[in-house]
């Protein structure tokens, strides 16, 4: 029972030196995400709405790209889908080079499990953990010892400059450090992808600065591919690549 | 880290809500626990009451379970004392009976010369040795100091006692300090010269000619009843018996006719000069769960005995108001266990869904993190369980230490179909298995019940439980 919400895992090997990622030369002119006319309909009872249409797109890996748009134009939809969260109505998504169309529900748990992270915009870390325990989580579903586990989260930790509060709760921790508490958990599994939704819209602007800072920091750092939904210019600016995207078109590509 | 302890951290987050459910299960717990003990003292008291009058098994001549009470003297076993002999000498007999006792039932009718009142009677004969030694049995975990002896010995050859109601019938009720003795209106009792003068001379040409009394027995203060019973010959035998008390026998109809006699005194009185016989043998074993195989090696053993045809009996079947008022309780503690069932269900259904409905974001955080839709459902039949476990915990100490309080306070209560009062005593530990079952039973309850939320939230879609915060 007690290793039931762990069990089912991908048993692939996190390797001791998951910070020099062997695959990241081969990996640097690929797509992360490719997207082939990709179209999303919600239905409210008998009525659709065209949330996505027809969209086509390249996310190369190892970037900092954004997404962005006014409220309700589909970005969040577009990153749920690209972060294997939702399934299109329509068309295929290939997430490194694995095409999800009909794939399980386990599958595609066990590849977001693996491959890729999320930051949300409320932080949306686990309450009953301390900030280490919520670093540690993501390594708990895979088969890594629990000094590994230890060492990397604390590593983690350290990283976004939170060692002293690894034994804090969520609620004992502002919101600048909430965000960072969820962007180690994000990277703590070295994931080839992380998706951030709005990750500075529940910060002041100081403390969204240096989150975006420390984003940037820890993707130069990690060659992660990181992929954005936000209003915020200052994502913006220091995005490799922009989408645009309007009533759930895509607008234009700007870099 | 692992799901236990990450289920035990968010029924603490709630803690009120948590608590509550707690509480309630341990109600429910305790609860059954309790009248599981109370049906287990009433199941014990009966069971001791009947075994020290009666028995655990009984040996009668074939038929006379069906027809004996119609013609005592048809259904007779001979050389009882023998057979007595050759089953307390058997090997496996031995180590397992405490009594083997003879008894003799017979019907006739009773008169008190002094009170000019007669009626129709039920005897028992007896060896009154054999029944004190029954009445110290003990069967119940606790000993009833209420146990008092028959009322005579055996060297007393003409003693009996009466039931109260057949001693408030035959007018005794100042001979034998019966309390609260009620006086028929206008029927005080007569004189007997006066008695004698009112007897009608043809009446007395048909009567058996009553013994006159020794010598001895006209200092004997005691109240003297006069027997008489048509023998197995068809004779009428008439005996003396001198009360020496009136003893409740619990059951209005039984009380009312209840006379017990010594053995030699019945025998005399059913066959006269004949050969002497019993109808039965009362066998009271060591411990009730040996009832069973003594029955069976019984039925086998007595064969040996060609002349006669035996038939044995237990105690449930010759007093089925034992198994009535157990299938009775039973059904009342199956019903009383249902309800909390339903409460405990429906407590932890309300429970379990409300922390899923607050969860769906962290549904979806820990789904979007890698969690399998079984790891979900584990994480909430955790909780559930986990909460199940807490409450018959509560509800286990509860029960334990309330018992203990009851058990303390050496309270009495009076079994169906017995007339001595019996200690009330909280029998949790009764049977080994009561608590550890219960728990069981009301963990895979909660398992359950904490079933259906957890698959709600297992089968949430991780954008819509994402999108509530």
């Amino acid at each position: 029972m007690s290793s039931l919400l762990f069990a089912g895992s991908p048993k692939n090997t996190l390797h001791l030196g998951w910070r020099y990622r062997l695959d990241c030369l081969s990996m640097q002119n690929t797509a992360s995400i490719k997207l082939i006319n990709v179209s999303k309909t919600y239905w409210l009872g008998a009525v659709g709405v065209k949330a996505l249409c027809d969209i086509q797109l390249e996310i190369p890996a190892m970037k900092f790209t954004s997404i962005i748009g006014p409220s309700g134009s589909g970005k969040t939809t577009l990153l749920n889908l690209m972060g294997c969260l939702d399934a299109p109505t329509s068309g295929e998504i290939e997430v490194i080079g694995k095409n999800m169309k009909d794939r399980s529900d386990n599958f595609i748990t066990d590849f977001r499990s693996k491959n890729i992270g999320f930051i949300f915009q409320n932080f949306s870390l686990l309450p009953v953990l301390t900030a280490l325990e919520n670093v540690e989580f993501p390594l708990l579903l895979e088969k890594v010892s629990k000094s590994e586990i230890r060492t990397r989260a604390l590593e983690m930790l350290e990283a976004v400059g939170l060692l002293e509060q690894k034994n804090q709760r969520p609620n004992e921790l502002s919101g600048g450090q909430r965000q960072r508490v969820a962007i180690a958990r994000a990277l703590v599994k070295n994931p080839k992808i992380v998706f951030a939704d709005e990750p500075t819209a529940n910060l002041d602007s100081n403390t969204g600065t240096n989150i975006i800072a420390l984003m940037k920091e820890m993707q130069q750092k990690f060659h992660t591919t990181f992929i954005f939904s936000s209003h915020d210019q200052k994502i913006m600016d220091c995005s490799d690549q922009i989408f645009h995207i309007r009533d759930g078109v895509l607008q234009r590509e700007s870099s | 880290m692992n799901t236990l302890q990450i289920a035990f951290r968010n029924i603490l987050r709630n803690y009120r809500r948590s608590f509550a459910s707690v509480s309630i299960i341990g109600i429910c717990a305790f609860s059954i626990l309790l009248f599981g003990g109370f049906v287990s003292s009433i199941k014990f008291g009966m069971e001791t009451n009947f075994v020290q009058t009666n028995g655990h098994l009984h040996v009668y001549p074939e038929g006379y379970f069906e027809f004996g009470s119609g013609n005592p003297g048809a259904y007779g076993i001979s050389d009882s004392e023998k057979i007595i002999a050759d089953l307390e000498q058997d090997d496996f007999l031995k180590s397992k009976i405490n009594v083997i006792s003879p008894f003799l039932t017979v019907y006739g009718i009773v008169s008190s010369y002094d009170k000019n009142v007669s009626k129709t009677f039920v005897g028992r004969g007896i060896i009154p040795s054999q029944v004190n030694q029954m009445k110290h049995w003990i069967g119940s975990l606790v000993k009833n100091p209420a146990i008092t002896d028959i009322g005579f010995s055996d060297a007393d050859a003409e003693a009996g006692v009466v039931g109260v109601g057949m001693g408030r019938m035959l007018r005794l009720c100042q001979e034998l300090n019966i309390p609260d003795c009620k006086v028929e209106a206008g029927k005080a009792s007569q004189a007997p010269e006066q008695n004698k003068a009112q007897a009608p001379e043809q009446n007395k040409a048909n009567l058996p000619e009553i013994p006159d009394e020794p010598e001895a027995a006209k200092q004997d203060k005691r109240p003297r009843l006069d027997l008489l019973v048509a023998g197995s010959s068809g004779a009428p035998n008439v005996v003396s018996v001198y009360l020496n008390q009136a003893v409740n026998q619990g059951v209005k109809e039984l009380d009312e006719n209840y006379l017990a006699l010594q053995l030699s005194q019945a025998q005399k009185l059913l066959y006269g000069s004949q050969e002497k016989k019993v109808s039965g043998l009362v066998v009271q074993l060591k411990e009730t769960k040996m009832m069973p195989e003594v029955q069976k090696y019984l039925v086998e053993h007595l064969k040996k005995f060609s002349s006669q045809r035996f038939e044995v009996k237990t105690f449930t079947q010759v007093m089925p108001v034992y198994d009535q008022v157990m299938q009775l309780f039973n059904l009342i503690f199956s019903f009383i266990s249902m309800i909390m069932g339903v409460v405990v269900i429906s407590t932890l259904v309300n429970t379990m869904t409300m922390n899923v409905v607050e969860r769906f974001n962290e549904i979806g955080t820990l789904r979007a993190l890698g969690v399998r839709r079984r790891g979900i459902l584990a994480l909430f039949v955790t909780e559930g369980i986990l909460l199940g476990l807490l409450g018959t915990i509560l509800g286990d100490l509860l029960a334990i230490g309330v018992g203990a309080l009851i058990n303390s306070m050496h309270l009495t209560w009076t079994a169906p179909g017995s007339v001595r009062p019996a200690p009330f005593v909280i029998q949790i530990f009764a049977s080994p298995s009561s608590l550890p079952l219960t728990a069981l039973k009301l963990i895979v309850i909660s398992m359950i019940a904490s079933f259906f939320p957890a698959r709600k939230a297992a089968n949430l879609q991780v954008v819509d439980a994402l999108r509530h915060t």
